[in-house]
């Protein structure tokens, strides 16, 4: 790694990669503060401004965009009481609580502190780990690869509570729709009717942002858009955090810094999670549980660190994989094969001076982030004041000018607005979008690594008797029913006592 | 009986997994245990749109209470018009170009969704907002990353 340290320094001095991390930053900020809007929706949108930029500008320029919109996510939860995103979730219950006491400021340099600690020291320990990660995926066949790639898109499964046939039908409209073109190794045209525009099968900008940002923004408009918040300034001035506060803190940020990176670095799995995980730990693990909802400190603490230490922890199987850890990876893994640079364990001998410099950027990124954030902490309440009205008729603009450049013609845009109609019956279906994105993405890696096991060895029984592939079968399957085994343990572990 | 949503859910995913089974039906190359080819992940997907179809239905039987409206009729109105409008968009985008039609675009969508959202806006902010939006993104997209935004078939 260090050899590629020279190179890493001169992208991130040069003026224009500087000028797009700050902007990428910035942007990210406020998407992610901005309930409704994401880290992940503003990578979906301005990735097709990277296409004619150089690989290590668009890598400096959509990291700055999501782990910008992951750092600001939590911003919604403390002085709104309402995520920015589903990573900052379990903010809001004591995030909010302490703003309404008079304590904004505090809750939001918590927030800030433990943002920059989860995002830094994963994105170092990604860093590290990557490469020898990527070194044992040199040993994975094809049978191995495909049934991590089943695992990633089962995991996602079994968390989704009470909607596992919903969540699984995401997963296969995500899949069919991956399908559509000519399939890989046979060219056999598939779902195309003829028509020239699906022979190179569905563009991800043209599907993800129809069904992921066009369509949220017109059901949410539908619902009626709230009017700008008041929020209050009172408590904004100052950073509001000592040392003697990180110090009280320490085995909790600790514990849940191990948290947010164990689960970023299970494939489908990411910062949703990890938040929801990391403040029940804290909770538990507590001298005081009852302060939890009222506004105590770790009950911030540990969500925030935990969902940014699920960045490095998600970087680790994007990079040395290929396979995403959330939907936001596994839009950069799309977003990266356009700039020619196909993630996994051959990337680091191919590309390993654009990896490095991944990690590096997330970690410069993060400090920032925390600069940013400090310096702009009491123009925050503006940010959630801006009107619905002027943000979402702006951002359907870019949505569809993204659909055009993305592909050339205004035929794509048609197209998206066909899939804002898919996503506007899938929420009224309550189908989730996340395993479709995951699935969107991961089916071609997946289909490609499973003909060409069959190629080599002509068996189905391989998934099953080589150990490893073995072992991921095993616990994808259990994934698929874990909905339904979990409620069957719990029943009887209550009927026999 | 009241139809559940989860019912009518149910039933449109397994219509749809029985419409992509005829589809993957057409292929040429055929499944064989040796080699699976291009039908086996639509297939498995079709077949797992169908059983998710019967269990969410399933689930939409057991259901007891009724379903929570998503949204009001006069939101689902809302909703309609402003796809229409998009669609009306790309139409003017294929004739008149991005910078002609994009200002009307922004200005009819902030002007709707303001009043529809009660809100109390000024009519030169909004145009200003629309010619503002349109510009910056013009320029965005075609002066600083050299791309292409349509500028109409009656001017090329």
């Amino acid at each position: 790694m260090l050899s590629y340290l020279p190179y890493i320094f001169s992208q991130l001095i040069q003026p224009l990669n500087l000028l797009l991390m700050v902007a990428g930053t910035a942007v990210g900020i406020i998407f992610g503060a901005i309930p409704g809007l994401s880290g992940t929706m503003a990578v979906m949108l301005f990735m097709p401004l990277t296409y004619t930029m150089e690989s290590s500008t668009a890598v400096i320029f959509l990291l700055a965009l999501w782990i910008g919109g992951c750092s600001g996510a939590f911003i919604g939860s403390v002085l709104l009481g309402i995520p920015g995103s589903a990573s900052a979730v379990a903010t809001c219950w004591d995030g909010h609580p302490m703003a309404k006491k008079g304590q904004a400021g505090k809750a939001l340099a918590i927030g800030m502190t433990a943002s920059f600690t989860g995002t830094f020291f994963s994105a170092i320990i990604g860093g590290v780990l990557a490469e020898t990660v990527a070194d044992f995926a040199f040993a994975m066949g094809p049978w191995e690869y495909t049934a991590l790639c089943l695992l990633a898109l089962t995991m996602v499964l079994a968390i989704s509570k009470g909607n596992m046939f919903k969540g699984l039908a995401s997963t296969c409209i995500g899949i069919l729709l991956a399908t559509v073109g000519f399939s890989p190794i046979d060219a056999e045209p598939r779902f195309t009717f003829n028509n020239m525009y699906l022979f190179g099968g569905l563009g991800m900008i043209v599907v993800l942002t129809g069904i992921f940002a066009v369509s949220h923004i017109l059901v949410t408009f539908g619902k009626g858009f709230d009017q700008p918040p008041e929020v209050s300034k009172a408590g904004l001035k100052g950073f509001g955090l000592t040392f003697k506060d990180i110090k009280e803190e320490l085995v909790n940020i600790i514990r849940s810094f191990l948290i947010g990176l164990g689960i970023g670095f299970l494939p489908g799995m990411g910062s949703g999670l990890s938040n929801l995980v990391a403040y029940s730990s804290a909770k538990n693990g507590s001298k005081h549980p009852e302060e939890y909802g009222h506004g105590a400190a770790g009950g911030i603490w540990a969500p925030e660190v935990a969902n940014n230490a699920a960045i490095g922890g998600a970087m680790i199987p994007m990079a040395a994989l290929g396979i995403p850890g959330d939907s936001t990876t596994a839009l950069l893994i799309g977003a990266l094969t356009i700039h020619g640079l196909e993630m996994g364990p051959m990337v680091f001998k191919n590309s390993g001076d654009i990896v490095y410099l991944m990690f590096v950027t997330v970690a410069v990124v993060a400090l920032l982030v925390l600069l940013m954030q400090a310096v702009c902490k009491r123009w925050f309440p503006y940010i959630l004041k801006v009107p619905s009205w002027y943000m979402y008729s702006a951002l359907l603009v870019i949505c569809l000018a993204s659909a055009y450049v993305d592909s050339g013609n205004l035929y794509k845009c048609g197209m998206m607005m066909v899939f804002a109609a898919v996503g506007i019956l899938m929420t009224m279906g309550g189908l989730p979008a996340s395993p479709l994105i995951l699935a969107f993405i991961l089916t071609p890696t997946l289909e490609k690594k499973m003909l060409q096991g069959f190629q080599s060895v002509p068996s189905w029984t391989e998934f099953f008797t080589r150990p490893v592939s073995g072992i991921m079968m095993v616990i994808a399957i259990l994934c698929i029913f874990s909905p339904i085994i979990k409620p069957l343990f719990a029943k009887l572990k209550k009927s026999k006592q | 009986m009241k139809v559940k949503r989860d019912q009518i859910t149910g039933l449109v995913l397994v219509v749809l997994g029985i419409i992509f089974f005829v589809l993957i039906s057409q292929f040429n190359k055929p499944l064989t245990a040796e080699y699976p080819g291009p039908k086996l992940m639509p297939g498995i997907a079709a077949l797992g749109l169908v059983i998710c179809g019967l269990g969410v239905f399933f689930n939409g039987c057991r259901q007891k209470e009724p379903d929570k409206a998503i949204m009001s009729k006069a939101g689902l109105l809302r909703m309609l018009v402003s796809f229409a409008a998009l669609w009306l968009y790309i139409l003017g985008l294929k004739y008149l170009g991005f910078l002609i039609v994009t200002p009307f675009l922004v200005y009819g969508l902030t002007t709707y969704f303001a009043v529809q959202s009660k809100a109390q806006t000024k009519l030169w902010v909004r145009i200003v907002f629309a010619i503002g939006v349109t510009l910056v993104i013009w320029f965005m997209y075609v002066q600083l990353f050299d791309m292409e935004l349509p500028i109409g078939e009656l001017f090329e």
